[in-house]
């Protein structure tokens, strides 16, 4: 059975690693060093090439997870990794400056991939930063032209990112 | 069975839209016309070193390995407009070093150069992909080669834990007409050094071991 790729995607901090460490099915391959910028202030390590993980479904289907780094910079390596990839996760960190250009500017980075596969939208951190709301998220996706399944997710909380990704499985059998 | 996205959005609750989506899923890349999410691209080479100026000169560019034109090929086609919202952090960078200890990094890098014959290239950056200073005999997009060797070393350490080895020394690419090798210098800095094959690789390490070692002293 060919394995499904799967992508998370999304801002330095957003919680991909944090995701893909929560679901996988083993101790996941990262590639965090220390951050050298302002970053470091908000989290002491960043992911500069990839996460790898993976989990089993029910019937056997394997499901690759692959963390892109956040920042633009490693915009090469956005490129590599989506690569045989089925469809794409997006984490925006609700916490902020503007959350909605975040996704927005993702989408756009991201909407050829997007277009050929299908999209998911976990918010993290709405706990601490409850706007803007899904459905501020939901009608600018609207405005977009665009529909993808849109979640408050604690990266942290297996259920969550597991809801995440079922989600995604029920976009790509349906369509 | 196709559906629309009206009927997907109905069957999650989620508000309609009339983008229909096919059944087919074929394997893409990214974006082929990027948004960038952040910064116009650099363009701008810091300051370069008046050694390596002057060496420039005296290059033979008809020399050029491929490596460089691909590379700055593409780095002319990510130049875009700057579009908010920042994704980067570059403007608060926390690694600050004093003009003396560049100064004398540089001229490590310089010595570098010269015990290497072959050498074209050494750069210092940060293990997250932030260059700190380099020494250049050829016109290179260091900004790219400090972002993509950090990941780089970042997937050679990795690998090498995966596969149960510790330390991961030296990363190196062996093309056809050159090398590049990549190392730490300590947790926070990495060390590039680009050579064609007038090197030999035992030469290649050495020289850029050493230096490394050299540079962790100067930039503690």
């Amino acid at each position: 059975m060919k394995q499904i790729k799967f992508i998370f995607t999304g801002p330095p901090g957003a919680g991909k690693t944090t995701a893909i460490a929560t679901i996988s099915e083993f101790p996941p391959v990262s590639t965090d060093v220390f951050s050298t910028d302002g970053l470091a202030k908000v989290k002491e390590k960043t992911t500069v090439a990839m996460d790898f993980g993976q989990i089993t479904l029910d019937n056997g289907q394997k499901i690759g997870l692959y963390g892109t780094p956040g920042q633009q910079r490693f915009k090469f390596m956005w490129e590599i990794l989506v690569q045989g990839g089925l469809g794409l996760i997006v984490l925006v960190d609700n916490r902020r400056p503007e959350p909605l250009k975040d996704l927005e500017a993702y989408l756009d980075n991201f909407a050829d991939f997007i277009d050929e596969t299908d999209a998911v939208i976990g918010v993290t951190c709405s706990d601490i930063k409850d706007t803007p709301s899904i459905d501020d998220y939901q009608e600018l996706l609207q405005k977009r032209g665009q529909v993808f399944p849109t979640f408050a997710i604690d990266a942290r909380n297996k259920d969550d990112v597991l809801f995440l990704l079922n989600a995604l499985l029920t976009c790509l059998e349906l369509s | 069975m196709k559906l629309t996205r009206d009927k997907l959005s109905a069957l999650l609750g989620f508000k309609g839209q009339n983008k229909s989506i096919g059944s087919e899923k074929k394997p893409i890349h990214a974006s082929e016309t990027p948004v960038d999410l952040i910064e116009k691209e650099k363009t701008d080479s810091p300051p370069q070193p008046a050694d390596a100026k002057q060496a420039n000169e005296q290059a033979d560019i008809t020399d050029s390995t491929q490596l460089v034109s691909e590379i700055e090929s593409a780095s002319d086609e990510t130049e875009v407009e700057t579009q908010e919202p920042s994704m980067e952090y570059e403007d608060l960078i926390v690694v600050n070093y004093t003009k003396e200890q560049l100064a004398q990094s540089e001229a490590k890098l310089a010595e570098f150069m010269s015990a290497c014959i072959g050498a074209y290239g050494a750069l210092i950056s940060t293990v997250d992909g932030h260059e700190v200073a380099y020494s250049l005999k050829r016109d290179l997009p260091t900004h790219k080669i400090s972002t993509m060797n950090s990941s780089l070393l970042a997937l050679g350490e990795s690998i090498a834990k995966e596969s149960l080895q510790q330390l991961c020394q030296f990363v190196i690419l062996e093309n056809s007409d050159g090398r590049v090798v990549s190392l730490r210098i300590n947790d926070i800095l990495m060390l590039t050094c680009i050579s064609s094959k007038s090197t030999n690789l035992g030469m290649l390490l050495s020289a850029g071991r050493n230096t490394a070692d050299s540079l962790a002293k100067i930039l503690r």
